[in-house]
């Protein structure tokens, strides 16, 4: 039977303009993440009794990155120029911690204006965001590393 | 660099940009970017385009390293 063709059939673009169209696809799926996590952090700092308005945003950014990181360690690809080790998570998870303090400084300050319970609340979101950045990364630098092994593994055959 | 061994060998075989990409099944602007040296194609269209002009990939896409153009002139 003969198949219908519809308006989408035919491969329209060569292997150039594949590989021009990709990587503005990416720009476009960084920019888009940047944008929105400022987006969510805007929010959440400016409303903060007001979780539900950077909902969406946090959900289309959650699975975002499920996807970016998922699809990434099923490839065995961790990064272009960090490498997974324990510094570097060490280093990262610092660098949020920061981040998530200085939010959460700025969010009970200007909710409460008590400079001892802004610090306490400070050195508390450092803390577990710093031990949660930790966690995750040393878990998924363990997946990868295992990944990388069963890729290995699988074409061990092809290289004896 | 620009890929003059591909711009002559097309030439020689009077062949356009345009119908070289139509044979070889890409844009015209394409060929334009390799002969100009402003892109890089996959070994897959190196092959069709080396096909198509009747030569093989050393002679329109290998190039000699210049060290080792030196020690040729050396110890050749």
């Amino acid at each position: 039977m003969k198949k219908r063709r519809t308006f989408m059939d035919e491969e329209r673009l060569d292997e150039r303009q594949e590989q021009t169209l990709l990587k503005m696809e990416s720009k476009a799926f960084w920019m888009m993440y940047v944008l929105l996590a400022a987006s969510v952090v805007i929010q959440r700092v400016l409303f903060p009794s007001k979780m539900e308005l950077a909902a969406g945003e946090g959900v289309i950014l959650l699975l975002m990155s499920v996807y970016a990181v998922g699809t990434s360690l099923y490839h065995g690809i961790w990064d272009r120029k960090i490498a997974p080790t324990r510094r570097n998570h060490t280093i990262i998870s610092t660098a949020a911690a920061l981040i998530s303090a200085l939010c959460v400084g700025i969010v009970h300050q200007r909710a409460y204006h008590s400079w001892r319970g802004t610090l306490l609340s400070v050195l508390i979101s450092a803390a577990i965001t710093f031990v949660l950045c930790l966690f995750i990364l040393s878990a998924l630098a363990k997946i990868f590393y295992k990944r990388t092994d069963a890729m290995e593994n699988a074409d061990r055959f092809d290289r004896d | 660099m620009k890929n003059l061994k591909m711009k002559f060998a097309r030439m020689e075989r009077n062949l356009s940009q345009i119908e070289l990409a139509k044979k070889v099944g890409v844009t015209r602007q394409t060929i334009g970017m390799i002969e100009a040296g402003d892109y890089n194609p996959t070994l897959k269209l190196c092959i069709a385009i080396c096909r198509e002009l009747g030569k093989t990939l050393d002679d329109l896409f290998w190039e000699e390293d210049r060290n080792n153009e030196e020690e040729k002139n050396v110890y050749g």
